[in-house]
């Protein structure tokens, strides 16, 4: 059984549909990507996955659980995490409490432990920092550890939402154009950093307009053009398919510089 | 000196009732955004209900202080469900209208329930005055400032320690995200507006043994608290106790160095001051948008 | 055959017509005379509004009992305004309009009797009101009464108390409301007559509930020796309280009769001991010597109130209502009819009616009819009332 499934979902925005009855499925312990130009309807998929938006029509599927109805934080219990294109950071909060923001869910004190001061919080507060340092060093923040959110720079903050992300301990992680504004050494970091994601068992779905990256890190590509889903497959026979060329590879070339 | 000092403690006093509303509208703007004008009425549905279970019920202050908090969160809590939550989609200014109409409406219902009269409930330690250095202090006012201390202690403590207010102050800064950390925005919003309620409550129940307390005493304090909120920044809840502490000084020095015509107006003309001159309050962040 | 027919059809129709028209004057003879009420029956002005509404039924119920008058029977028509003029003017436009009452008694405050007295001069149709402020009746209108002493009086009675103890300086504090600023303006108007000097002026927002820098700026205001509170509604408390908190019972203070209630008393908790007040005799019935002209009113009104209501203590404010009430009842009577116009002229020809709240002798020049005699002073002690002269 695939981790994610998507059937026939639509979206429309007023008379344009963003998304237009795009089903896909993905494997558990893949790499996922999805491209196809801008307005293809990419991202409006993501906020379809992760229920930020409602479905028009269609039906999202996560295991055997129907979660079409469910809001973000439900489906974020049940193990979906993402990344933004433009970066919901907690910008009051440091380096390290961000990441700690992101052990929400496996952090069970409430009110009353607190209230009573059983020894449990001060531990499992302890246990949430020691994690959350962990995984900034992870995603290669080590120096950033005291730092506070409004201090850091874009490619940090970039992989600052990586490390909160991987905090919940998701089974599926959606990347949002991770390398969007990345000089090509920081994304040859993400790259890295994807490839160590995906061995640890987690299954990335990203979306990116960098082809060379996409091209060496995804098991199956999917592209979308006017929401449609216009061509899926691995690189080899996504690149080789005409009609991708034409909507979106060939421009690319055409433009220079990002290409294959 | 004396008579200083003696404005003083009347600022101080009237400054932790409107720091206390004050806390109420900053904590549900936080989980929201929307600014609840209905806060005042909280403050005197705590006072109503305690007066109403003491002489009606018979029962002792120490039973009704709890009881009225918890109905004030009770109709906090309704007011999120049934006003707020089904307009979620709307303009802020809608919600801010609809909380306008729930405050009548409350107050209506109250008015209708029990009569205009005023009432007054017991001082809580008596009420023989209590001399300083030639000016006067009721006991009750030791009350109410140290109410406050607790109220902000407890506050840090809840925002720093647990998790429920550790997702609240979450939510106020980035809901996306809390979203995206499992955290339920809608209890959130619920557990937001309960807790200014109880405050509110808790605010009228201290103030009433001083002032009195009728079903429409909400306004002006609710208006009172507003500014202390938006002086001490909408985002801060400790920045409404320096805002309101700062209104209730302003208001008993302009009543006892100015003019006593003038006290009211202090409020409103902070309020026209901060919205031209600093939007953001005295703590407020400046509303810069990270591109 | 057909004269027969005819002849009884004819007197069939007299005698219709007769018994129809019989039957329609005795209910011209039969219908009620309406007394029309607007009073501020809850809201903060309930303890004016209050016991003159009870005052009002009770009466209405005893006179109807006792053969109502001029042969009918009367109806009282009560509207509750809350206090607020923009009600008043609503109600009085539904008593004349709708209700099409006789005659109206109330408001009972003067903002809101200010309000009616266009409508009411426009309709020609008495009123009596029951609120305090000179300017109801001065300047004089036509159709416009009033059976409450004025602020003026109050005032004056204040400071001949002031004078029998050789006191000359006075500090005023007041709310914003129309009674405070009139009162407000009555002291200082008359201060200058009774040698008495204004040290001092503070107001408050009928909303505040902190007195405390205004009653400061006066106790340190060099040789204050009363305060004349201008004051009316809860505002008074919150003073009454304040003032005890500072300590200040050094400083003598005066209320005027707008808060003569035991309701101000009470909720005070202690606070309004020593604190003096001009009242109507009504207030100190039971104190009042035998040879008292208003004692047999006083003592009556207070034992029928009483009775009626669950031996809730009487206030000058019923007395007011009675006054009017009774004031009215015997313009009728002299009147002969419920003629407004008629009516209007027999109020105005009101000589030593003998009231709880006063001997009322009213003229064409004076739509009041009370003079400063028919206040007693009062100051509180233990709790009531202590009739001092």
């Amino acid at each position: 059984m695939s981790l994610l499934r998507v059937e026939n979902l639509s979206r429309s925005f007023g008379g344009v549909k963003a998304v237009a009855d795009v089903s896909f499925a993905v494997e558990a312990g893949t790499v996922h990507s999805l491209i196809g130009p801008n307005g293809a309807g990419k991202t409006t998929l993501f906020n379809l996955v992760t229920g930020v938006y409602a479905p028009s029509s269609g039906r999202i599927f996560l295991g055997d659980t129907d979660v079409t109805g469910l809001p973000t934080a439900a489906r974020a219990a049940l193990g979906v995490q993402r990344t933004f294109q433009n970066l919901q950071i907690f910008f009051n909060m440091s380096a390290v409490e961000n990441v700690m923001a992101g052990r929400h869910l496996h952090v069970s004190t409430g009110l009353v432990a607190s209230l009573l001061g059983l020894p449990g919080i001060g531990r499992e507060t302890a246990a949430a920092r020691r994690r959350a340092e962990e995984l900034l060093d992870h995603v290669g923040l080590a120096e950033w550890r005291k730092a506070d959110a409004d201090a850091m720079p874009y490619g940090a903050l970039k992989r600052l939402e990586i490390a909160r992300a991987l905090a919940a301990e998701p089974k599926l992680l959606l990347l949002d154009e991770p390398a969007a504004g990345l000089n090509p050494a920081e994304t040859h970091e993400i790259d890295r950093l994807i490839r160590r994601i995906a061995a640890s068992g987690i299954t990335v779905v990203l979306v990116e307009h960098d082809m060379k990256l996409v091209m060496n890190v995804s098991d199956h590509i999917l592209v979308l053009d006017y929401g449609r889903k216009l061509a899926e497959g691995t690189a080899a026979e996504v690149r080789a398919n005409p009609d991708v060329i034409k909507a979106y590879l060939g421009e690319a070339a055409a433009t220079g510089g990002r290409g294959v | 000196m004396d008579e200083f000092l003696q404005f003083l403690f009347s600022g101080l006093t009237r400054g932790s009732i409107y720091a206390i509303v004050g806390i109420g509208f900053a904590i549900v703007y936080n989980a929201s955004h929307v600014i609840n004008f209905a806060q005042g009425e909280f403050v005197m549905i705590g006072g109503m209900a305690a007066v109403a279970i003491t002489t009606k019920l018979g029962l002792p202050l120490a039973a009704a202080i709890p009881l009225s908090v918890a109905l004030a969160a009770l109709v906090g809590v309704a007011l999120e469900k049934f006003a707020i939550e089904p307009a979620r989609g709307a303009s802020v200014v809608a919600i801010i209208i609809i909380t306008i109409g729930a405050s009548i409406f409350i107050r209506g219902g109250v008015e209708v329930l029990v009569g205009k009269r005023d009432h007054s409930l017991p001082a809580f330690s008596g009420d023989e005055p209590i001399r300083i250095a030639g000016a006067t202090l009721q006991p009750q006012s030791l009350w109410v400032v140290g109410a406050l201390v607790v109220i902000v202690l407890g506050l840090r403590w809840f925002f720093g320690a647990t998790r429920t207010g550790k997702a609240m102050l979450a939510t106020s800064h980035n809901r996306l995200a809390a979203q995206l950390v499992g955290i339920e925005v809608r209890h959130v919003l619920l557990a937001s507006f309960a807790l200014a309620a109880a405050l509110g409550a808790l605010a009228g129940i201290l103030t009433a043994p001083i002032t009195l307390t009728r079903y429409d005493i909400g306004i002006m304090l609710g208006l009172k608290g507003f500014c202390a909120a938006i002086l001490g920044g909408l985002g801060s809840p400790y920045g409404a106790v320096a805002g309101g502490l700062a209104l209730g000084m302003a208001e008993a020095m302009t009543g006892g160095y100015v003019s006593s015509g003038y006290q009211d107006a202090v409020a409103f003309a902070i309020i026209l001051c901060v919205l031209f001159v600093r939007p953001q309050g005295l703590f407020g962040r400046a509303g810069t948008e990270r591109v | 055959m057909a004269s027969f027919t005819r002849r009884s059809a004819l007197g069939a129709t007299a005698a219709t017509a007769i018994l129809a028209l019989s039957w329609a004057g005795a209910q011209a003879q039969q219908a009620p005379i309406k007394v029309g009420a607007i009073l501020a029956v809850t809201g903060p002005a309930s303890f004016l509004g209050d016991p003159a509404a009870k005052t009002l039924k009770l009466y209405v119920e005893q006179t109807n009992k006792a053969g109502g008058v001029v042969g009918r029977q009367l109806e009282l028509k009560l509207y509750d305004t809350g206090g607020d003029p923009r009600q008043a003017v609503t109600f009085t436009r539904r008593l004349i309009e709708d209700d099409k009452v006789d005659f109206i008694i109330g408001a009972s405050t003067t903002g809101e009797t200010m309000a009616m007295i266009e409508l009411v001069e426009e309709a020609k149709i008495p009123l009596i009101s029951l609120a305090g402020a000179s300017p109801i009746v001065e300047p004089v209108k036509r159709w416009v009464f009033k059976t409450p002493h004025s602020d003026r009086m109050a005032v004056e009675k204040m400071y001949g108390d002031m004078r029998r103890d050789n006191m000359t300086k006075a500090a005023i504090l007041g709310g914003s409301g129309g009674f405070d600023q009139s009162c407000r303006a009555e002291a200082k108007k008359f201060a200058a007559s009774y040698n008495i000097q204004i040290v001092a002026d503070e107001t408050y927002a009928a909303t505040d509930t902190d007195m405390t820098p205004q009653l400061t700026r006066i106790r340190n205001t060099p040789g204050v020796q009363a305060i004349i509170g201008c004051g009316f509604g809860s505002p008074t408390v919150v003073t009454a309280r304040n003032y005890k908190q500072l300590g200040m019972q050094n400083v003598r203070f005066y209320f005027n009769h707008g808060v003569a209630s035991q309701q101000f008393i009470d909720q005070s908790q202690g606070a309004a001991e020593g604190m003096r007040m001009p009242v109507a005799a009504l207030l100190v019935g039971p104190q009042l010597a035998e040879s008292d002209p208003q004692k047999k009113v006083t003592m009556a009104y207070t034992a029928a109130y009483k009775a009626a209501y669950n031996n809730e203590a009487v206030s000058g404010f019923g007395g007011h209502a009675y006054d009017a009430f009774m004031m009215a009842v015997e313009a009728i009577k002299r009147a002969g009819s419920m003629d407004k116009a008629k009516v209007r002229d027999q109020i105005e020809l009101t000589k030593n009616f003998v009231g709880a709240d006063g001997i009322f002798n009213m003229s064409p020049g004076d739509h009041m009819g009370l003079d400063i005699r028919s206040f007693k002073m009062v100051e509180v002690r233990n709790g009531t009332w202590k009739l001092l002269y």
